[in-house]
């Protein structure tokens, strides 16, 4: 732990910019938010339920939430934002809400902020998906962004999303769900893909450089799951026994 | 003063020193008043959560009610919404989450409702995987047998009309599927981390609504 800590604060000092993978999902939301702009349609986003608390991947969501704000803003697009979701979530409605209004104040477009368009729809989770499809089929967006915790209901909001029409792009941290995602969006978020968002997004390389600290980590953990598998079929568990100590 | 508290500096200190009294007596045995401090802060989130709860009941009544007052599209829904919900905070308050016309709400309107939504996800995903598994490339062919192989494999037919399809499933479940899984968990694990290292380190501004101001610094 005291060595990712370590490299990424190192890594994070480093200016230049390193290689980072590309992430598609990422990428679409400017794709979605400026066909919204050519259609006069209205882009609706979720941080999620946040049934565990404000989590990281709660956190990793609403990064997301504040870049779609401000695209909005700059677009003069209407920004939906269903909230609730969970008996933890009444936070996140205040949370949200203060991001959006803020990135609409930013851009200097602060008379498109309209608060009753993030309303508080239900503290259950399934009475909030029926509301959130209500609001997809009424206001028909152009796109539809689902990331941070999405549970059951991440399908049926997606499914409903298909037939009115939006281009979605969705992630979870549920991996049933995230197979169940894949196929019902255009654009997915897999694993840190959705955390990463915040420093992805900024393009500012000190962030991008923790992404990469992230890469390398992911690869020697890679090569000793490898060499564990070696390892363990030829008899020797030299590489638990390093691990455990 | 507004503009004080929105800052950048400001902000930063809060999260780094409430994550410094939440953590450290976590990982380490702390002298007092380091565990006080841990548990008052505790303590304040359940208080912001309980007013929050407030603000919520109110944002959401302030907003039926303008629907229903200006008859907006589907005004007699929030109609209903406003009404059963105070009338379950009026029984829950006077006679407690116990008393027979609560639990007559709870067994007659949520939990049919819920029951409802979930019977529903079943042909949303059934409707979602006949559309993903369309032949269109390389990819889609890959997930394709994969699916209908696992498909088959859990069908009772299945293993009766191919009988190769019980192990050669069960490889898949458990080997394939289950390194998925195991790269899954391990990478979001190292994201959480690393944000928490962004976090601590003011640079991951954007939950705080800071991302474009930074911008124009």
């Amino acid at each position: 732990m005291i060595a990712m800590f370590a490299i990424t604060l190192y890594y994070m000092r480093k200016v230049k910019l390193p290689f980072v993978r590309r992430v598609p999902a990422l990428d679409a939301i400017e794709e979605g938010i400026g066909r919204a702009a050519e259609m006069g349609r209205p882009v609706i986003a979720s941080p999620g339920i946040a049934i565990t608390g404000i989590d990281y991947w709660t956190v990793g969501a609403l990064s997301i939430l504040t870049h779609v704000a401000t695209l909005c803003a700059r677009s003069d697009l209407r920004l939906l934002v269903p909230l609730g979701g969970s008996e933890q979530s009444y936070t996140l409605v205040e949370i949200s809400r203060d991001i959006v209004e803020n990135q609409y104040r930013l851009e200097g477009n602060p008379e498109r902020y309209n608060v009753d368009d993030m309303p508080f729809l239900s503290g259950r989770q399934f009475a909030w998906a029926s509301a959130y499809v209500g609001m997809l089929m009424r206001y028909k967006p152009a796109v539809n962004v689902m990331v941070g915790l999405q549970w059951g209901s991440a399908i049926y909001i997606a499914g409903v999303s298909h037939e009115a029409g939006s281009f979605t792009i969705s992630g979870s941290d549920y991996l049933a769900n995230v197979a169940c995602l894949a196929v019902a969006s255009d654009y997915v978020m897999i694993g840190e893909e959705m955390v990463a968002a915040g420093a992805y997004l900024s393009k500012d390389p000190v962030q991008i450089a923790s992404i990469r600290t992230q890469d390398i980590i992911k690869a020697v953990m890679a090569v000793l799951l490898l060499l564990g598998i070696l390892t363990l079929t030829m008899g020797s568990d030299i590489v638990k026994v390093i691990i455990n100590t | 003063m507004s503009a004080f508290i929105r800052s950048r500096e400001f902000l930063l200190t809060i999260i780094v020193a409430t994550s410094f009294f939440i953590y450290f007596p976590y990982f380490v045995t702390s002298p007092e008043p380091l565990p006080s401090i841990e548990s008052w802060l505790v303590t304040t989130t359940v208080v912001i959560v309980s007013f929050a709860v407030l603000v919520s009941l109110y944002t959401m009544t302030r907003r039926e009610a303008l629907r229903v007052t200006k008859r907006g599209k589907g005004w007699p829904y929030g109609l209903i919404m406003i009404g059963l919900t105070w009338f379950m905070i009026i029984v829950g308050v006077i006679s407690g989450s116990s008393a027979d016309a609560f639990r007559f709400c709870t067994d007659a309107f949520i939990l049919p409702g819920d029951a409802t939504i979930y019977a529903i996800l079943v042909f949303y995903l059934t409707s979602a995987g006949a559309r993903a598994f369309k032949l269109k490339n390389l990819e889609s062919l890959v997930l394709m047998i994969g699916a209908v192989t696992v498909l088959l494999k859990q069908a009772p037919l299945g293993e009766y009309l191919f009988p190769y399809i019980g192990p050669v499933g069960s490889w898949m479940v458990n080997n394939v599927g289950m390194a998925a899984t195991r790269v899954f968990a391990i990478s979001a694990t190292l994201g959480g981390i690393v944000l928490a290292v962004r976090l601590l380190t003011g640079k991951e501004m954007a939950m705080v609504g800071l991302l474009s101001r930074r911008k124009k610094d």
